[in-house]
């Protein structure tokens, strides 16, 4: 077991696509101790995507070296559905739309399920409709949203909101939010920003993988770091994302070769 | 093969080798056991109805690739031999137990036939409605509307063999509120042939809901026919769990008349079989009509389904609707065949079908073949028919959410077919069936 300071802790972390050369991931060495929230921030295609899918387990990656622990256990090697059990959440830049699995019974089943892998009995149909009445009312999520097949015909913030919703229903230790902001409106973006601060807490911790600046804003992040041809390459305070704004990437990347 | 070149082939019958090559096996000894069993009684409207539907098969013999409308399903490779036709001795005992009812929730009587027979002591009449007549019939003498008179070899072969009829009729106006089951087996002690016919009459404005299980208990060779007839302003729904096992050749046709005004539905819900061919006909015979069928298909295995459906519009304003799903896992074999006829006379027809099918496995195979004929102007009819693989990023999606890649994968399943279970309109019968998709879907994994 590794020391408990951390509730994410990547070293080394190298991936790339399955069935090809290119590494992607070229080494990123990231540590969020818990209760903190950090920002991603980076070009285009630097990989911020895929760390966040290597992290959810996703089968289309593989790792060629380097070890990730949630909360002092390693991840490699476990499944998808296993990370999620312990606590992991991935808020999916493009949430995708699945006709005929409604938003309620996938809930239901991602509830019971985490809820099975702590040895806990399923909720009952009420509690479960009380929890999710109660977040889906935060986040602006109507019953008929709910109702309706997951992210069928949505628009795109209604996708973002409905993620950030489920991420509240299902209170995962580790948050992470793939350019949740993109696609936002101002009010939904204050609306998205007090769903996820109401969830910071000593015990969870986030990444907020992002472009603009203006969401830090709103949700400020103890660190920033900056990820570049597969690597971070520079880390640091809130005041990073400004600096980044008025300068943008090519100082900081060059600085860093 | 066997080349009896007319050898076989009695005094002044013809020799049914017409363009078709030479007898196969299976050909020759359904022609024996046809002599055998029918022989000896040529006087009677019956039985010479019986001559003209084998004289028909004799012609065309068995299907083969080179049958437009077998092209996918060669049942004459499929029917290496002929299996003996069942004997009264091979009628199941009393009490004999052919599985879970699955529609055991539902309410209603159950008529049992067995090898084409109606078997009274399995059946259970008790909740008979008032309103609707059952009788046993050698009936094969109706004439007078073309589907009466259809069915290919299908419906030649049923004619040829089958000695029982059972016919269910409700007079005009009656509103039969429970739905009656039927519940077809075929196979005994051996392998056999199975013929089975049913034909089901409505009176103008009648309305009854027929539940029908076809199943199997040992290698069988297996026709049904189902002959429905309505009048004016008639409503019926049909639905039918065809669950075989991989020795099973299941040969089906619902044949529909459709009047004026009136409503037909048949839903397949259809499981197995090593060669399962499932066809419908819609002939509309009034305007105004709608006649649906729908099915889904779960094959895994080696099964083999075929699902031809066709409408025939000779009126204007008819309705009809067709959508079909496919789930293929392993080695199975799924074939949609879908033909929308419009008549000249047809106007306004709006005809429409759809197919698809998730191929869950890269061994399974989906052959879909779409006909649309169509002589009137006035119309909208069109098909649509895709074929493809579960969704991945939806997979991972489910998964990230903490939902195992089985169940994900049942949960995308489920939601595939779920598009076409909704097509049942009586609800128990869809939550009946959805659940029984849940039940069928968690044992493949
Ligand atoms: N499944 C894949 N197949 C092929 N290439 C991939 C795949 N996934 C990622 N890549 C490549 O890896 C690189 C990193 O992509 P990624 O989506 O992680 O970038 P990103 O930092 O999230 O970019 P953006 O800011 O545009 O969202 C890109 O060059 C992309 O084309
Ligand atoms: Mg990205």
């Amino acid at each position: 077991m590794q020391e408990n300071k951390y509730l994410l802790e990547i070293k080394g972390l190298r991936a790339r696509v399955k069935g090809s050369d290119e590494e992607i991931l070229k080494g990123v060495d990231l540590c969020v101790p818990s209760g903190e929230v950090h920002a991603i921030m980076g070009p285009n295609g630097s990989g911020k995507s895929t760390l966040s899918y290597v992290l959810a387990g996703h089968w289309n990656y593989d790792v060629i070296s380097g070890e990730i622990y949630l909360d002092g256990e390693s991840l490699l090697g476990s499944l998808p559905d296993e990370r999620a059990a312990k606590g992991l959440f991935l808020a999916f830049q493009y949430p995708v739309e699945i006709p005929g699995v409604t938003t309620l019974a996938l809930l239901r089943q991602s509830l019971n399920m985490q809820r099975k892998a702590g040895g806990k009995a399923e909720l009952s149909i009420p509690d479960f409709k009380k929890i999710v009445d109660e977040k889906s009312k935060k986040l602006n999520v109507s019953g008929a949203m709910l109702r309706r097949p997951v992210n069928v015909g949505f628009s795109g913030g209604e996708k973002k909101r409905n993620e950030i919703m489920q991420m509240a229903v299902l209170e995962p230790k580790l948050c992470i939010l793939d350019e949740t902001d993109s696609g936002l409106d101002i009010d939904a973006l204050k609306l998205v920003a007090d769903g996820v601060n109401a969830l910071r807490s000593p015990d969870r911790s986030m990444i907020l993988i992002t472009h603009y600046q203006r969401l830090l804003d709103y949700i400020v992040p103890d660190k920033v770091h900056i990820l570049s041809a597969g690597r971070i390459v520079c880390n640091g305070g809130k005041d990073l994302a400004l600096d980044l704004e008025n300068h943008g990437y090519s100082g900081f990347i060059k600085a860093s070769v | 093969m066997v080349d009896v070149l007319g050898k076989s082939v009695r005094k002044g019958e013809t020799v049914p080798l017409e363009g078709r090559g030479a007898m196969t096996k299976a050909e020759f000894a359904l022609r024996s056991q046809f002599e055998t069993l029918f022989f000896p009684s040529l006087e009677s409207a019956e039985t010479s109805k019986r001559h003209l539907a084998f004289d028909r098969f004799s012609r065309s013999g068995l299907p083969g690739r080179n049958v437009e409308s077998w092209c996918y399903t060669d049942l004459r490779r499929a029917m290496s031999e002929a299996y003996a036709p069942a004997k009264a001795e091979d009628a199941l005992a009393p009490g004999f137990d052919y599985g879970p009812d699955i529609f055991g929730s539902l309410p209603g009587p159950r008529l049992v036939i067995v090898n084409g027979f109606l078997h009274r002591d399995l059946s259970d009449l008790s909740q008979w409605p008032a309103g609707v007549e059952m009788s046993c019939e050698s009936g094969v003498g109706r004439t007078g509307k073309p589907h009466f008179e259809s069915g290919g070899v299908i419906g030649d072969l049923n004619m040829a063999f089958a000695e029982e009829e059972l016919v269910l009729r409700v007079q005009g106006g009656n509103d039969i509120a429970l739905p009656l089951h039927l519940i077809v087996i075929s196979g005994g002690e051996r392998p056999l042939a199975a013929h089975s016919r049913v034909h089901i009459d409505l009176g103008d404005g009648a309305k009854l809901r027929v539940i029908e299980t076809c199943l199997n208990v040992s290698a069988i060779q297996a026709t049904h026919v189902l002959d429905y007839d309505g009048g004016k302003g008639a409503h019926f729904d049909h639905v039918r769990l065809q669950n075989l096992s991989d020795d099973a050749q299941f040969l089906s046709v619902v044949k529909a008349g459709i009047a004026s005004d009136s409503h037909f539905s048949s839903f397949l819900f259809a499981i197995g079989g090593a060669l399962a061919r499932s066809e419908t006909e819609m002939h509309f015979y009034g305007e105004n009509a709608r006649g649906y069928a729908s099915g889904v298909a779960l094959l895994s295995g080696k099964a083999f389904c075929d699902i031809s459906v066709s409408a025939y519009h000779s009126f204007p304003r008819c309705v009809s609707r067709e959508s079909h799903k496919f789930v293929l896992d392993d080695e199975a074999h799924g074939v949609f065949h879908g033909h929308i006829l419009v008549h000249p006379q047809a106007q306004e027809t709006d005809g429409k079908q759809s197919s698809h099918a998730l191929l869950l496995s890269e061994r399974s195979e989906m052959n879909i073949k779409p006909e649309l004929e169509i002589y009137a102007d006035d119309v909208q009819c069109g098909h649509g028919s895709t074929s493809g693989r579960l969704d991945e990023v939806a997979l991972f999606y489910l998964c990230a959410r903490g939902i195992s890649e089985d169940d994900a994968k049942s949960m995308l399943v489920l939601a595939f077919v779920g598009e076409v279970l909704e097509e049942i309109a009586d609800e128990d019968v869809r939550s009946v069936l959805s659940d029984y998709a849940r039940i069928q879907l968690s044992k493949a994994d």
